[in-house]
Parts: structure tokens; sequence; C-alpha cells
């Protein structure tokens, strides 16, 4: 006994750490950030809240999108570099339905604008859910019990197939999606009026929002899904069927995607065949910041880079410009992969070592 | 969750078809068998080929049928087997500007290409080989593995160019007449130098992130290789220094040559401008296949192999390689509970039975028994002593035919035949 006394207290030693140089390091960083920010809030004010505003919408797209990552990171442990091309085919799906099909444009009436976007929502939904559903089924099932790289290298194969169906559909040029919503301000902040194409991506995410977490935490898929996530074989025994569990997974994920892609194709009035590489990048970054599994993590995750990208592009003092986002994104991710690899919200995982 | 009985698999995997299934009904084959299988599959590529283009279908058909001259070589030339293949595409690869010309046009591919093409193709070789040593022996995803190639390119441009116009170096370049600005050093120098310098920022950018595997890992090179091309492009005004040039990049670079003989407009019309570059890449190209492979069978080599196959065996598990933290938490509790209760060898067993989970290869279970066995007085057993003695190693040599079964491997007992050769033994 004695003995194992000694091990433990020379343990305990080994395991007190003083404070190291990377929390220093950190908080200094942020400690910038947060300087800077005031500063600009000092000096232009007005423009701060709308950018901010306008920050938090992008963040609330880049979620819908993270979302879908997390969900899929955390049932698989698989990064779906396929995610983010769902999402432009859903952006692809929104335009073509709403535009074509449906012919709104900015003319139309307010009645058939919101029972217009509303269909056009559930067909994007629809379509994105099945096609992630299929993807699973044809591409990574198969690889279930395959070496990790496999299903990695097969999700950017499918990523890459994908994007050249939006190459063909699309064409490589950006398409501009007519100006469905009503071009007035919802409200002015300073002189800066919040649009009603903006508007909407708040008024759609958030109810989506607590639906998604009504069913992870609720209901009895949702339980499913998490008992699946922590444990395939135990939840097997418990009689869960787990392949249905993680095709049920793929299916809301995909959903999600599809909700971000008629909202971005409403937003940003621009779809691109390449916009889901880029955008599913950050919103990747934005899943692991907040701690890629974790669902509020990734929503807050998301805000935070919305944000900070629209306040490097939006603000005037000192701000890093547009040509320098894609750098500050990534250089984001490398930092808390590095420094804190488990996340702002997320729990320690072995994979961060 | 493990493979189901046949019976049991949805029938949809008849045609998606699970994979390592070919390789299971492979090794089903014996020997005679997978002889006469290799030759209908051979016949069937030289065939496809005959389609395509008839010079290719020769190449292969030749390659492929050295392998049954090869038994036929007496012992004396053993040496001679080992070096036919090489040879043969050797002389095939260094002669290749010479017939380039009058090879006919390939089915679905098209013309055969053209010895600048060629230049471009050893390049990427190159990049395949080294690719294979960070993901084919470390089991490292690096998916920003590109980016070495344009700091490579960097280098070279910013030493071989008129780039940095206010400098005024000249050092053994082809070429180039003494009176031009910019940093103009020999390219046999720069070869060497660019190597230096990636390598520098390949373990700058390591040194971090070393900390991270599998999928983490390749996010992480996937954000450098995003962040790179950035910088690049962005370069033209760091500052108000033009680094890079910006989106047109820095041109032209100096040629590399001998005397004054310049790769870029030849020698004469033997040794003209692209087949000097052809046959020094294909010189790169051999070089760089011999260290790779010498590497792969040096210490450091196996050792790659190793955290290679440890990592994927750990990923597995979802423990940490060095997560020694979660071992030594592990074997503490475990020991806390071997003491507190009256063990018997019953619990023993269960523990050892459970840690190395599920039968995938782990050091840290075999570690940990061999741990206990030392801590754990030995017990005394119900029908008299029996010696706790470490299990012999299996032969390696006759471990293909006489598979040694750990316990670990009971399971896969029915499919003996198939079962990996053991990397270990259980404790």
């Amino acid at each position: 006994l004695a003995t194992q006394a000694r091990t433990e207290s020379i343990s305990r030693i080994r395991g007190f750490r003083g404070l190291g140089i990377t929390p220093v390091l950190g908080s200094l960083l942020v400690a910038l950030l947060l300087v800077w920010l005031a500063i600009n809030l000092v000096k232009t004010p007005s423009d701060f809240a709308s950018v901010g505003l306008e920050g938090l919408t992008l963040g609330l797209v880049y979620g819908l999108i993270a979302l879908g990552y997390s969900l899929v990171y955390g049932i698989l442990e698989l990064i779906n570099f396929a995610h983010g091309d769902v999402f432009m085919l859903g952006s692809w799906i929104s335009f073509t339905f709403a535009a074509h099909r449906l012919g709104l444009d900015a003319n139309s009436s307010g009645f058939a604008v919101v029972w217009g976007l509303a269909l056009t929502l559930l067909v994007a939904m629809t379509f994105c859910g099945l096609l992630n559903v299929t993807i699973e089924r044809l591409a990574y099932r198969p690889l279930r019990n395959a070496p990790r790289l496999a299903p990695l290298i097969t999700a950017i194969g499918m990523s890459f197939i994908l994007q050249n169906v939006g190459l063909n559909r699309l064409g490589p040029a950006p398409v501009s999606v007519p100006n469905i919503l009503p071009d007035s301000a919802v409200f002015t902040i300073g002189g800066n009026s919040y649009r009603w194409s903006s508007f909407i991506v708040a008024l759609t995410t958030f109810p989506i929002l607590f639906l998604l977490i009504w069913l992870v935490q609720r209901t009895r898929q949702g339980k499913a899904m998490r008992a699946t996530a922590q444990d395939q074989e135990a939840a097997a025994m418990m009689g869960i069927n787990v392949n249905r569990t993680i095709s049920f997974t793929f299916l809301i994920a995909g959903a999600l995607a599809g909700v971000a892609g008629l909202l971005y194709a409403l937003y940003s009035t621009n779809i691109r065949y390449d916009q889901g590489f880029q955008l599913g990048l950050i919103a990747f970054t934005a899943a692991v910041l907040g701690g890629i599994g974790n669902l509020p993590g990734a929503v807050l995750g998301a805000v935070l880079i919305g944000m900070i990208q629209q306040f490097n592009e939006g603000l005037s003092w000192h701000a890093p410009s547009s040509q320098w986002t894609q750098s500050i994104v990534f250089a984001i991710l490398i930092l808390i992969l590095v420094f804190r690899p488990e996340g702002l919200l997320g729990e320690r995982t072995p994979e961060g070592g | 969750m493990s493979e189901l009985p046949e019976y049991r698999q949805p029938w949809w995997h008849r045609w998606t078809g699970l994979l390592g299934e070919p390789r299971q009904r492979w090794r089903a084959l014996d020997d005679r068998e997978r002889a006469q299988a290799r030759l209908v599959f051979r016949v069937a590529i030289v065939g496809v080929l005959i389609y395509i283009a008839w010079p290719l279908a020769l190449l292969v058909a030749v390659l492929f049928g050295v392998n049954y001259v090869k038994p036929q070589i007496p012992e004396r030339f053993a040496w001679a087997r080992r070096a036919i293949v090489p040879t043969i595409i050797l002389i095939v690869a260094v002669t290749y500007p010479f017939y380039v010309a009058n090879l006919p046009v390939m089915q679905l591919f098209g013309a055969f290409p053209d010895v600048n093409t060629a230049v471009i193709m050893g390049v990427y070789v190159m990049m395949a080989i080294g690719l294979n040593i960070v993901v084919g022996y470390a089991g490292l995803l690096d998916l920003g593995y590109v980016a070495f190639y344009a700091v490579g390119a960097y280098t070279c441009a910013w030493f071989a160019s008129v780039q940095f116009a206010n400098h005024h170096v000249n050092f053994g370049a082809v070429g180039v007449a003494s009176t031009t600005p910019g940093i103009h050093i020999s390219i046999w120098l720069l070869v060497f130098l660019a190597g230096i310098v990636t390598a520098v920022i390949g373990i700058v950018i390591g040194l971090p992130t070393l900390r991270l595997r599998g999928d983490y890992l390749a996010i992480v090179t996937l954000g450098f290789g995003e962040i790179l091309p950035q910088v690049a492009n962005n370069g033209d005004s760091l500052g108000g220094f033009n680094l890079t040039n910006g989106p047109n990049g820095i041109t032209p670079i100096d040629a590399p040559g001998f005397g004054n003989v310049s790769f870029q407009t030849g020698y004469n019309s033997f040794f003209t401008g692209p087949r000097l570059y052809f046959w020094f890449v294909l010189l790169l190209v051999m070089i760089t296949t011999f260290c790779s492979l010498r590497l792969r069978d040096s210490r450091l080599g196996r050792a790659w192999i190793a955290i290679g196959d440890g990592r994927s065996a750990d990923a597995h598990e979802n423990v940490g390689l060095r997560d020694r933290g979660l071992l030594r938490r592990r074997r503490r509790r475990l020991l806390r509970e071997l003491q507190e209760l009256d063990f018997s060898e019953r619990l023993l067993l269960q523990h050892l039975r459970v840690h190395p989970f599920h039968g995938h290869p782990r050091r840290d279970g075999q570690r940990l028994g061999r741990h206990l066995r030392r801590r754990v007085p030995r017990l005394p057993e119900p029908g008299g002593a029996r010696e706790h003695r470490p299990q012999a190693q299996p032969d390696v040599r006759n471990e293909r035919r006489r598979p040694a079964v750990p316990v670990r491997d009971l399971r896969r007992d029915h499919r003996a035949r198939d079962a990996d050769p053991p990397r270990g033994v259980d404790p």
C-alpha cells in the first residue's frame, strides 16, 4: 500500500502543470482581437452593428452546414467532405425549382413568394436528404469496416463527383438568382438597412435549430442516434438498428444542407458550382471550433466564424481585407486544432493527442 | 461490427461488394489455381492493351513474360532475376525520346505523351514517391502535400530569376548574361537548396501538428494547403514587398545547363533541350526511387511503417498512440481493483480479455498484460501449480503454413487460411 501511495503522489506531482505558454499565447491573441474590435466599435459604431448582424446571418448559414458535419462526425467519426457539395446541389435544386418550375421572381405576389419558398424548402430538404442517404449507402457503408483513411478518401472523391455534377448543371460561371424577396429593409441601424434576404435566414434557422435539438434530445430516434454515436456495438446489442440510425443521421444532415442551400441562394443571390467546397471547409472549421460532434458548439463556432469573416471584410480600421479571409479562417482552424483540439465546447478526444 | 456470415449479408453486397471480399476469395485459392487465375488476368490485360495500342501491349506482355522466364534462370545468375525488370524499364524509358514520334495513336487516350509532357510526368512521379512516404509508409494523410511542391518551386524561382532585380548575383548560372539583374544561382545547387528549404518548412509545419492524428492531421494539412496559395496569390505586396509577384507568378526561371550549354536551347540536334530535361528528370526519378526504397528498408522506414500500422490499429480503438495517461489510469484502476478484491484467476483473465479489445492488434494490451504478470503474484491454481511462462514466439518462417493461433485469433480459426500472420503473442 505504501508503494501505491508513493506512486500516486509522484504521479500527482507529475500531473501538476504550471501555466504553460499555450494558454498565455491564446489569451494574448484573443485580447488583441477584442482590442481591435473595440477600437472599431468606437470609430464606426453604426458600421460595427450592421456588420455584426450580417456576420450573425452568415454564421447561421454556416451553422446549418456545420451541423451536418458535426452530426455525421459524431456518429461515424468520418469527415464527410461531400457535405459541402450536397449543400451546393441544394442551392442548385432550390434555384431550379423556385425560378424555373415555380417561376418566382421579383414581381411575384407576397402569397406566391411565401408558399413558393415553403414548397422549395421542402423540395430542397427532401432532395439533399435523400442524396446524402444515397451517398452513405453507396460510398460509405461498404467501407464501414475498412481502415480509417479509406472512407475519408472516398468522401473526397464523392465531393469531386458532386462538384462535377454541379459544373454540368450550373456551368462554370456564377449563376445569379432572381431577387425573389422584397428589396425593402426590415429595419435600419444607423443608416444601414437589414434586408429581408438576411432576415429570412434568421427567421428560418432558429425554428429549425430548435426542431433539431428537440429531435436529438427528446425523441426515440434521437436517443438511438446518441447511443449509436457513443458505441455502435453496444447500441446494436440494445436492439437499435445501427444502419437505419446512421442513414437517418445522414438524412437529417442532408436536409440541413438543403435548407442552407436555399438560404444561401436567397442571401447571396449568386450560386456557383464550387461554392460547396469553399463554404464546406469554412463550415467544417466552424464545427471544429465549437467542438466537433457537439451540436450547440457547431452553431456557436459557425456564428463566431461568420462574424470574424464579416468583421474582417466590413470594418474599416486596420482590417485585413477579403483577400485574406480564407487564410484567417484556416489559421483559426489550425490554431484550434493544435492548441485546443477539443474545440470550445467539446470534450477531449484521443484524436487530438 | 464483425463480418456477417454470407447468408446474413444483404443481397446488394453481392453487387456493391464489401471491401476485401475479392481478397478473401483470392486467399482461398491454392497455388495452382492462383497461377491459372493470374495467367487469365494477364492475358485479359494484354488483350485490352492490344486494343489500346500495340507497343504498350508488347511492353506489358514482355514484363509479364519475364515472370515465367525468371524461375528458369540458373541459381548462379540470381542477380539477373532481380535486375531484369528494372533493366527493361530503364532501357524503354531512356530511349523514349527516340521512338516517341513513331508510336501509333492510342485508342481512348490519344497520342503518346511527347517528351515535354513526359518531363511533367516525371515531376509528378517524384511527388507521388514523396507522398507515398508520408501517406503510404507513415500512414499520415497529408492533404496539403502539394504545398511543398509550391515551396520548392518558389525557392527555385527566387534564386534563379529576375524577381529581386535590385540584387545582382550570378553564381554558376548558365545562359544568363552577367548584366542581367536579379539573383541567379546554378540550378544544380538549387535542387539541393529547394530540397532543404522544403524539408525545413515540412518540419516547421510538422512539429505543431505531430500531436494530431488521423482526420485531424488531414484537416490541418488541408488548412495549410489552403493558406499557402492565398499567401502566394497576395504575396505581391506583403507590407509593400513583392515576394511572389502575385497571380502572375515569377517568370522566366533560368534553365539548368553545363558550361555554356543551356537545357533551354540544347546542344545539337541529338541533345535537344527537351531531351536533356527528360533525361535529367529521369535521373532524378531514379535517385528518388532508390532513396525511397532504401529508406523504406532502413531502421527509419521500418519505424514509419510501424507507426502507420500502429495508428490504424489505434484508430480502431480510439485510444491515443501516446496517451500514456489513459493507459496509466487504466492500469492503476485495475491494480486497485485487483488489490481490493479477493481476486481469482478468472478475474484476471477477464480483465485481460476485456482490455485487448475485440482482437485488434494493440500494444497497450500486451504491455498491460506484461505489467500485470510482473505485478501480480503467482496465483494458486486449483489443480496444482502451472508455470506462468510467456508463450513461445511463433516461428516467423512457418507462420503462413501453420498460423500460431493466439487467444484472440481463436474466433478467426474457422478461416485460419485467411488469417493474417499474427503480430504478437497474447500475454
